[in-house]
């Protein structure tokens, strides 16, 4: 029997390591994979909690995520394209357009 | 221990060590790669957990559909082994609070999540009739298609908008970059000679091969005058 | 009484719709049509609309009063204010009064309009002009016909604007614009006395119809009116009227509200004539005849009403009689003749009153016209020093002025000397009878002196500017007197038709007195019986009242009113007299010996009794004072400074705070959003009532009791969780109970147990079995 903190300590290692990939990375590409990563391990602390309540309520969620997931990499992807056409680059610090 | 939990450190293993390597590789190719690595090492982690069918989405939506999207931008966009250039640094001052507030807001998280974690937490767990089919595609459908119908619904419906959105984004200026190069003209001025000369189409059509940014010679970019 | 429904709105509907097409497409019509033909159009569109509304007028009285038995018409327009209890009606009621007053408006508007044609050839504002005369007919009109207080406010307002508008005409000229802004202010004056009023009857009558004012008055003495008393234990009907002829003062230009009307001639002349000559300045008198029923219950307000109107006449006709200024002149002359019917008004003679405003009308309007065609001739030139020998190039013009200062000095047989004599004999049998409000016969005695005396004056003045203007020699220079003295007909003509009316005007109220000679009804006050028919009554029981028995036969001993009428002549010979014999060939050097004999008072009365440098001194100055101080302290400093300036400067300062953390890298946001993110999950773990997920709820006593089926305590259950981190205790979870006190025990960490929930109801399954 594997102890369910056990998998929350996973999920707990993926989140900060995707978090840490947000905050330090600086190329957009990657920061959307770190995101990616994150909700990953938001997805395992559902379904861990989904068998351990023996409800599949949290395992719906965990699609629900996903869908999201997909929705929010297609537009982000969307957006890195047309960033990079007009700026060609994809540091995340050249993309200062917010301030003005 | 048992296989079950020889496959779980193995794999939680994995999924970390994958994970360092994403966010530290510097070509977002083989960080891509590594990601599809972790996806699958937490696939498998979704199988440990009964669930079955979610972790046959994982691979199939994550592993699949999302990294080739991920692979094809990356290509698309072409962008150098070494990342982005180091042009700008920020000054001094911004640095500092930077590292301050990162560290200090990386360490606050840090700190709730290890609090919760670290001496004991709720070990116990509902038993499963193995009768039931917990985790499967059709008890999960059940529970999708009743309970959730409504939330399934509107995530349909942000998924065309996104897809929709994302279509906009990226195509739009594209078409007519590619439309303009074909004749050497910026896409401003091939918006006014379109304005002015319309029948200029016919005559233009059997002009140059027109070159992308990417080198591949542009199929349909030019065809008939669209 | 016998009334009937008529439209009676087309009145003042057509001039309204004359103005409302003149203003909008005046300008338009000159230019698109070219300049004649577009004047052409303006003045047929505005003397079409006056002449019908005359027209109309005439043809409401004729078809259905004279002779066919009714009394008055009503037009009900529409429900106009409906809120609550008040209810105020768009109604319009054309009787004796207002049947009147329209003839004049109309009539006389109509001789203004016409005469304005060849005055205003050369404007360049010719559409604006007409545009803003028929407003003006428009809004006298109803003031006139309205059938309660406030309808008669809104024309009274609407004359007001008009007048304003059209003294500031040439706006280009700064003290022209001023004088529109000082008769516009002062009249705010009178309107504030006038609002207050109207408040007053109404919070007593309970509504501002003259119908429903005229019932809550018809009881006399006992009615709520008088037997109310307010401030000062004067009683709400002396209060109100005071309050209502504050705002005849001022419309009226009485003594102290009557600067402005001086000033006011910085309008063009025949505005000058109709609005502050023969209409509204009489609007004042028109509203207290209106409302005599109501005046007649107030004594003490008709003795002011009569003492003001008498100071008046006299205090203006002494200034004008040094003035060089035509249009001066005639200004305190008008001052001076609405005095006279204040004096009457005062007096409880309403139709006296009435009878003076119409044939004042006449010839007043008819004099402003006549200076009017001689400034035309003189260039715009004012002053009658430059002026004299008009009458060789101007005989028209000459005569009728002459035959208007031949009426208003009071000379037999014009209309000035029945309306005029008709006044004084009032006061002089009210003073003799002690029958004025006060109850002094002296001070009654006072009035009818300061009427006498006024009423040589008149004579004076009127006959000194006539040989001024238009005997002896020409004085001004030859290039005028050559080339551009002239006459109009278009000119001409309304001052011969007044001028015919100011002759025979006096028909109108044949004295009793000539029964005997030639056996004429007094027209006017058999026409006015109905409107004074409730004051009437009042007489005897009051101090006051309308008395138009005096003027019967046999109330009045006939020598005394032939009396009264010879000294009347006589006064008005003898200013004739006096004027001639010094004026006759220009200003003789006689005339010149007598302003230096009397010296101080030649020079009081040539500036006017300094009456606006003492208004200047006490009211205006001081609140320029107070002004200039509010704006410093509470607009500059308070507003400006403090809620303005103060506001957007925090908010200025607060964004170039802020603006640092605003710089555009996006690490830096995503690093704030985890900052707060943190924060939250800090404020939710240390929180134990958050942590615990202790979710309330109701039981079925009501109590407030923790559900235990929700939130992290159900995934809890009864177990205890305590987070140490180097011995420092992080977080406590679970029940708040002692950790020894029940629950499982502690537990190995990574076993997986059955959860301590309590067991479903009738479940024999024991707590902590393994499956």
């Amino acid at each position: 029997m594997i102890p369910i903190t056990h998998f929350l300590y996973l999920a707990f290692g993926l989140f900060v390591i995707g978090l840490l990939g947000v905050l330090l990375r600086r190329n957009v590409l990657i920061v959307l994979m770190s995101v990616e990563l994150m909700l990953n391990a938001a997805n395992i602390v559902l379904v861990a909690f989904s068998r351990m309540h023996a409800n599949l309520d949290g395992q719906v969620l965990a699609m629900f995520t996903i869908a999201v997931a997909a929705a929010e990499a297609a537009v982000g992807l969307a957006i890195v394209v047309s960033i990079f056409r007009s700026r060609t680059g994809t540091d995340i610090d050249d993309l200062s357009l917010l301030r003005d | 221990m048992s296989g079950s939990e020889i496959i779980f450190y193995a794999f939680a293993a994995l999924a970390l060590g994958s994970a360092i390597a994403t966010v530290t590789r510097k070509n977002p190719v083989v960080a891509a790669v590594w990601l599809v690595a972790t996806f699958f090492a937490v696939a498998v982690n979704f199988v440990l957990l009964s669930a079955t069918f979610l972790a046959v989405l994982q691979v199939l939506v994550y592993a699949g559909a999302m990294m080739v999207l991920f692979v094809f931008v990356i290509m698309v966009l072409d962008v150098d082994e070494t990342g982005a250039a180091e042009s700008r640094r920020p000054s001094r001052v911004g640095r500092l609070g930077y590292s301050l507030g990162l560290l200090l807001s990386a360490g606050l998280v840090i700190w709730v999540l290890v609090a919760t974690l670290s001496k004991q937490f709720v070990t116990t767990g509902v038993p499963i009739d193995p009768a039931t089919d917990f985790g499967s595609a059709d008890s999960v459908g059940r529970v999708l298609f009743t309970d959730y119908l409504f939330a399934f619904e509107a995530i349909s419906l942000l998924l065309l908008a996104a897809v929709i959105g994302a279509v906009v984004v990226a195509r739009s200026r594209r078409e007519r970059e590619k439309h303009a190069a074909a004749y050497g003209m910026t896409p401003e001025a091939m918006a006014a000679h379109d304005l002015t000369h319309p029948e200029a189409h016919e005559e233009m059509v059997d002009g140059p091969i027109p070159q992308t940014d990417f080198g591949v010679p542009s199929a349909g970019g030019h065809g008939g005058g669209n | 009484m016998n009334e009937t429904e008529f439209n009676l709105h087309f009145i003042p509907l057509f001039p309204l719709l004359g103005a409302v097409f003149n203003l909008l497409f005046g300008r338009l019509l000159m230019r698109s049509l070219g300049d004649r033909l577009g004047r052409e159009i303006i003045h047929l569109v505005a003397i079409g609309a006056v002449a019908f509304s005359c027209f109309f007028t005439t043809q409401a009285l004729f078809s259905t009063m004279v002779g066919h038995g009714y009394v008055r018409l009503i037009d009900t327009v529409y429900p106009w204010i409906m809120s609550g209890d008040v209810s105020i009606g768009f109604d319009l009621v054309l009787d004796h009064l207002s049947g009147v007053m329209c003839l004049v408006i109309t009539g006389v508007g109509l001789l203004i309009h016409i005469f304005s044609v060849g005055y205003m050839a050369h404007d360049p504002d010719y559409g604006r002009y007409f545009g803003y005369l028929n407003l003006f007919c428009a809004a006298m009109l109803i003031l006139v016909l309205g059938k309660n207080l406030v309808l008669t406010f809104v024309g009274w307002e609407g004359v007001g604007v008009c007048s304003y508008l059209l003294i500031g005409f040439w706006f280009t000229d700064d003290a022209k614009a001023t004088a529109g802004r000082k008769a516009f202010i002062m009249n705010r004056i009178g309107d504030f006395g006038f609002i207050l009023g109207m408040l007053l009857i109404y919070n007593v009558v309970g509504s501002l119809d003259f119908d429903a004012i005229e019932r809550a008055c018809a009881s006399g003495e006992s009615s709520l009116l008088v037997t109310t008393t307010t401030y000062g234990g004067f009683t709400i009907a002396t209060l109100a009227t005071l309050l209502l002829f504050l705002g005849c003062t001022g419309k009226s230009a009485q003594i102290p509200l009557f600067t402005w009307l001086p000033d006011a001639m910085a309008g063009p002349t025949p505005v000058s004539a109709l609005i502050h000559a023969a209409t509204m300045v009489t609007a004042g008198v028109y509203l207290i005849v209106r409302m005599n029923f109501l005046f007649a219950l107030a004594p003490v307000t008709m003795g002011v009403i009569a003492i003001v109107g008498g100071v008046t006449a006299l205090f203006a006709a002494t200034i004008g009689i040094t003035q060089n200024d035509i249009k001066k002149v005639l200004a305190y002359s008008t001052v001076s003749q609405l005095g006279f019917m204040f004096m009457a008004a005062g007096m409880g003679a309403w139709v006296a009153a009435i009878f003076h405003l119409v044939t004042h009308a006449f010839f007043k309007a008819c004099l402003f016209l006549g200076s009017g065609a001689v400034i035309e001739a003189c260039h715009h030139n004012q002053d009658i020093r430059t002026m004299g020998g008009l009458k060789e190039k101007m005989p028209v013009t000459a005569g009728t002025f002459f035959v208007s200062c031949l009426a208003i000095a009071g000379i037999f047989p014009f209309a000035g000397f029945f309306s005029k004599d008709e006044i004084l004999l009032h006061v002089q049998v009210n003073s003799a009878n002690g029958l004025f409000g006060v109850g002094d016969a002296g001070v009654n005695t006072l009035v009818y002196a300061l009427g006498i005396v006024a009423a040589l004056c008149t004579s004076f003045y009127m006959f000194r500017l006539y040989y001024l203007t238009f005997g002896g020699k020409f004085r001004g220079d030859h290039h005028t007197w050559h080339h551009h003295v002239r006459e109009q007909w278009i000119m001409s003509l309304p001052l011969v038709i007044l001028a015919g009316l100011a002759t025979v005007g006096g028909l109108l109220g044949w004295p009793h007195v000539f029964h005997g000679a030639i056996h004429m009804p007094h027209v006017l006050e058999e026409w006015l019986e109905p409107i004074v028919a409730t004051s009437s009554h009042f007489a005897g029981n009051l101090d006051v009242g309308v008395r138009p028995e005096f003027l019967h036969e046999g109330h009045v001993a006939a020598g005394k009113e032939l009396t009264g009428m010879a000294i009347g002549l006589a006064i008005g010979i003898a200013g004739w007299v006096f004027a001639r014999s010094l004026y006759l060939g220009g200003p003789s050097a006689q005339a010149e010996g007598y302003a230096k004999r009397l010296g101080p008072a030649y020079k009081a009365s040539l500036a006017k009794y300094w009456v606006d440098e003492i208004y200047d001194f006490l009211i205006v100055r001081p609140v320029r004072v107070i002004g200039s101080l509010l704006y410093q302290v509470a607009d500059m400093l308070l507003v400006d400074g403090v809620g303005v300036q103060g506001v957007s400067g925090s908010v200025g300062l607060l964004g170039r705070v802020v603006k640092g953390l605003h710089n555009g890298n996006v690490r830096r946001y995503l690093v704030a959003l985890l900052f707060g993110f943190a924060v939250l999950l800090g404020v939710i773990y240390l929180n134990p009532s958050i942590s615990r997920g202790d979710i309330m709820q109701k039981d079925a006593s009501g109590e407030r009791v923790l559900d235990p089926d929700i939130g992290l305590r159900r995934t809890l259950g009864e177990q205890k969780v305590k987070v140490e981190l180097f011995g420092i205790p992080l977080l406590r979870l679970g029940p708040e109970d002692d950790a020894n006190a029940g629950g499982p025990g502690p537990m190995r960490p990574g076993e997986i147990a059955r959860p301590n929930l309590p067991p479903p109801a009738g479940s024999p399954d024991a707590p902590g079995g393994q499956p």
